[in-house]
């Protein structure tokens, strides 16, 4: 039954009375009705913009049930992936608060649906400045190519109509992208808010150049084509620890057998071995591909000795019986035990990140002071909101609000390789207290990128930043971090579950059509980390954008804040502060600045101009992935003070993220962008991504059961120049010892081996669980390394440098180098 | 229906006046014996997928009336359940829009505009002042200036 308030607005307009207070027949009519016009209906009056407006206090429970109704249609009608997002959750498994925990707009959802005519003079706010298509239809280089010119030195030449309408094209621009990275994060909470358990990380596609050219080296296969091979022989060394090393093994043997067995029926079955083998070639990202092929085992037996020193082809002999993947299920692939999964920290920590600094209201005016002024640039808000302490959600600490905001930069930290090569851990040291920055000269590669992380307001201490004519200051103390007990309610990005909101109402499941067939966000536009459906991904780190025309995008020292400071970075962190975004950011969110522009474009440059951002619980961080230098390193990790302090600070591990693969979809896109080189084989290359561990997540009682180190020989692709296809393969030996990583939670633990709670205060993240193999250095130093990489104290205060070895990971399966 | 089965009791329809009942009647003697749309027959596709709007010819016909009629076409359609003639009413409006500004659609659907001057501003979220202009013109201005400055030391 219509509301009194209803009856006055639809009195006259029984068209929209009609559709409005009926979300079923809404959504079947929209469902015929394309986004362009939708849009010339929602101008028509307040009703029809009216679904994404917050409910003012006064509104009735039923009247704000159906507002949320109607947004669900709008939103799963011209919102590309929420509706399979709803479908995939279940329509009863969420329920829709007043709102997502995210502010939308309706000039948000315009914005999304509209692109506007960036060769229309900007002069009267008419409706043919609107051209409607789709966002992700907008090409993106139209950002660049814009920012280009915003940026040439000749702009500041040009008359003044011209100035306005470049500024103005800027201004539309940041607009479009912070609405787009709006409903990332709408997508993101609502894909979070899932009870399934966490996608499996073997969907993920791989190109499949990548899978032939790997299947055929290690079939030997590309040695007589471009590919050529080097086979280093086993250490001698190594003849006591594979003795040591063969009591360990008895396990592995025995899976093995077990294995081989199991192949030989299927072969049989299938009608030859021939068959069997091709399909394990196929299936190589499986988790037994460590005990295969690629990895030729060295058997306990007395004869492995001899195998030691026997030709590759003689391990490949034994690849036509290799073993298939295991039938168990693995632990990875058991059910995240948490109902919401990664994110739920989001609603474990609500009460513990209610120390909003700013409140929705603030943001609401923010919103709309920032509508009212050039959207992107031409406002001013309130410092004090702007550079209010962003909150982390996944450490449920208080001191994550309160604590140190650059922690990052708190320390210096020495590099300290292994003696071995460079393929060895590197560990970086710290200090107990934060000493002096050190000259940047004197620091190199992790170092000098941890250090520089820092730069920008450290915690207690009052930062001035001018920049410009000096009329804008930004001050941010620990009062700031303080101050949010007293801020409105935290939004999460996961609203409560309230299915009961949705029973009885005009809504029915139908009104978000069903799919017949399960979608794969995960698989969909994987090769397209801007696409929005990819933000309906559990597994995958949304990427959000931002507009800052920039050729800087460095980060400058801590105690530098000079005017000229204010790069790009800085810039890039004001607009989502002043969009509202700032807070619902996550550790690990990517953001994209579309406005970036390289100094120079050249084609050596290589993926160098591809810098992503990467908010690591305090601000965001230049990620670079495949680069050669520090800023490949994953900028997500805790540093020894927060290790020290119980993991209080804002760091956090990287296999507290979702899966292993979070990144997988940059660093293909990373692989994509480089040029003059055969992407395919770039991808194998360099593009294993480098991440800083401060200790391996086992579980106490699992530092007794730790087994030997094992020798495998290891091929590897190396970048060769003399080599005809740039690539050369390389067989070497390393050791390699097998770990299993699980969710401290599990329940198959007696009650006296259960870790306490500060242990479990890091959960590791569900596609992290399972078997990790680490790979060491092929001497004797590699071996005590890698044992002593397990048996760390946890006072110690520094960090590991691992590679993630892409090819070699799978579901259940990490390899870490 | 089908679960009523074959009765001489009445089938109480109080949303559905006779003149409706009449029409609504009239199309599915029509379309008696034609099979049933599949249930969310092209819901395979995301619901961002554009449907076709095309009708057919004696479709059309039945569905000229005057606005009145085809709303209450389209409510007695949803409330007996018959989804294809709903489908074609819910056609007919989207039709009736496309292509057309707000303010035409405010005239054919006698759609009363009840935004204030500074909401319908809001609407392409724009400078509307003079002031604005100038200050977002210097503003850019001088983010130039400084990218500039940068490129240069660099």
């Amino acid at each position: 039954m219509p509301s009194s308030t209803q009856k006055t607005v639809y009195a006259k307009a029984p068209f929209t009375k009609l559709l409005v207070s009926n979300p079923f027949l809404l959504s079947n009519f929209l469902s015929f009705l394309p986004s362009k016009d939708f849009l010339s209906l929602s101008k028509t009056s307040r009703a029809w913009r009216s679904f994404l407006d917050q409910p003012t206090p006064g509104t009735s429970k039923p009247e704000s049930h159906r507002i949320a109704e109607l947004r669900i249609v709008v939103l799963a009608r011209y919102v590309d992936g929420f509706g399979i997002l709803l479908r995939e959750i279940g329509l009863e498994s969420i329920a829709f608060h007043q709102s997502f925990g995210i502010d939308l707009y309706w000039e948000d959802l315009v914005l999304l649906c509209a692109y506007l005519i960036l060769s229309s003079p900007p002069v009267l706010p008419i409706d043919a400045h609107l051209f409607l298509v789709i966002s992700q239809q907008t090409p993106l280089s139209t950002y660049p190519t814009h920012a280009l010119s915003a940026l040439s030195p000749s702009a500041s030449g040009r008359e003044f109509s011209q100035n306005s309408r470049l500024t103005f094209r800027t201004a539309r621009l940041a607009r479009l992208t912070l609405a787009h990275s709006r409903f990332v994060l709408l997508l993101q909470s609502i894909a979070h808010s899932s009870t399934n358990p966490l996608p499996k990380e073997d969907v993920l596609p791989v190109p499949d150049t990548n899978r032939i050219e790997s299947s055929r080296g290690h079939n030997r296969a590309s040695s007589a084509g471009s590919t050529r091979e080097l086979v280093f022989p086993a250490p001698l060394a190594t003849s006591d620890p594979m003795m040591q090393a063969s009591k360990s093994m008895v396990d592995i043997s025995g899976t093995l057998s077990a294995r081989l067995s199991r192949i030989t029926q299927s072969a049989n079955k299938s009608g030859g071995l021939k068959a069997s083998s091709a399909s394990l070639r196929s299936s190589r990202r499986a988790p037994s591909s460590f005990l295969s092929p690629p990895s030729a085992n060295i058997s306990p037996s007395p004869s492995s000795r001899a195998d030691k020193r026997a030709s590759v082809a003689s391990f490949l002999k034994k690849s036509s019986t290799s073993p298939p993947p295991p039938v168990s299920e693995s632990r990875a692939l058991r059910e995240y035990s948490s109902n919401f999964g990664w994110r739920r920290g989001l609603n474990d920590a609500k009460g513990k990140w209610e120390a909003a600094t700013i409140s929705y209201h603030s943001r609401s005016s923010l919103r709309t002071q920032s509508a009212d002024d050039t959207i992107g640039y031409g406002s001013e808000i309130d410092d004090d909101e702007l550079f209010s302490t962003p909150r982390r959600r996944f450490v449920g600490s208080d001191a994550g609000v309160s604590g140190s905001e650059s922690s990052f930069s708190e320390g210096t930290l020495s590099s300290s390789t292994s003696a071995s090569n460079s393929t060895s851990a590197t560990s970086i040291s710290g200090f107990d207290s934060p000493p002096p920055l050190p000259q940047k000269e004197l620091v190199s590669g992790a170092e000098a990128f941890a250090i520089s992380r820092g730069r920008v307001r450290p915690a207690n201490v009052d930062v001035v930043k001018m920049w410009s004519d000096g009329t804008r200051r930004r001050h941010q103390s620990s009062s700031h971090s303080d101050s949010g007990n007293n801020g409105a309610p935290s939004p999460s990005r996961v609203s409560p579950v309230r299915p009961s909101l949705l029973n009885g109402s005009g809504l029915k499941q139908s009104s978000i059509p069903p799919v017949n067939v399960p979608p794969v966000p995960d698989m969909e536009d994987c090769s397209n980390p801007h696409a929005l459906r990819l933000a309906t991904s559990r597994i995958r780190a949304p990427v959000l954008r931002v507009f800052v025309p920039t050729s800087n995008m460095s980060v400058s020292p801590a105690n530098d804040f000079s005017p000229s400071d204010y790069s790009g970075l800085s810039r890039c962190e004001d607009e989502l502060l002043r969009a509202g975004l700032w807070e619902h950011l996550s550790v690990g969110d990517v953001v994209c600045n579309l406005g970036y522009v390289p100094p120079s474009i050249s084609p050596f440059q290589g993926s160098s101009s591809a810098v992503w951002l990467l908010f690591n619980g305090s601000q965001l961080v230049p990620f670079v992935p495949g680069a050669p230098d520090s800023r490949a390193i994953l900028p997500v990790y805790r540093t020894p003070e927060e290790t020290e302090t119980g993991g209080g600070g804002q760091g956090q591990e990287p296999w507290t993220l979702p899966s292993w693969g979070y990144y997988e979809h940059l660093l293909l896109q990373d692989a994509g962008t480089r040029l003059g080189v055969d992407v395919g084989k770039r991808q194998q290359i360099g593009s294993n991504m480098r991440i800083l561990l401060s200790k391996i997540p086992l579980l106490p009682h699992h530092f007794d059961m730790i087994p030997e180190p094992t020798m495998l020989s290891v091929p590897m692709r190396l970048p060769s120049p003399h080599s005809p296809g740039g690539v050369v393969v390389v067989k070497k030996w390393v050791w390699t010892l097998r770990v299993w990583v699980r969710s401290g939670l599990g329940s198959s633990f007696a009650p006296s081996l259960m870790p306490s709670s500060d242990e479990l205060e890091e959960e590791v993240g569900s596609g992290w669980e399972g078997e990790w193999v680490l790979e060491g250095d092929g001497t004797k130093e590699g071996r005590e390394m890698l044992l002593s990489c397990l048996k760390r104290d946890h006072k110690r205060k520094d960090l590991m440098e691992w590679q993630l070895v892409r090819d070699r990971c799978s579901r259940g399966s990490i390899w870490l180098r | 229906m089908k679960n009523v089965g074959e009765s001489d009791q009445p089938i109480p329809l109080p949303n559905v006046s006779s003149s409706v009942l009449k029409k609504v009647l009239e199309y599915c003697e029509h379309h008696r014996g034609e099979p049933l749309p599949a249930p969310d027959a092209d819901t395979s596709q995301d619901d961002t997928r554009k449907r076709t709007t095309d009708i057919s010819e004696w479709d059309q016909k039945f569905i000229t009336v005057d606005q009145e009629m085809l709303f209450e076409i389209i409510l007695a359609a949803n409330y007996l359940d018959i989804k294809s003639l709903l489908d074609v009413g819910c056609k007919t409006v989207a039709n009736m829009i496309k292509g057309k500004t707000p303010e035409e659609i405010r005239k054919l659907f006698n759609i009363v505009n009840d935004f204030t001057p500074e909401e319908e501003v809001r609407l392409l979220a724009l400078p509307h002042s003079y002031h604005q202009l100038i200050l977002s013109f210097w503003h850019h201005q001088a983010q130039i200036k400084k990218e500039n400055e940068w490129a240069e030391d660099r």
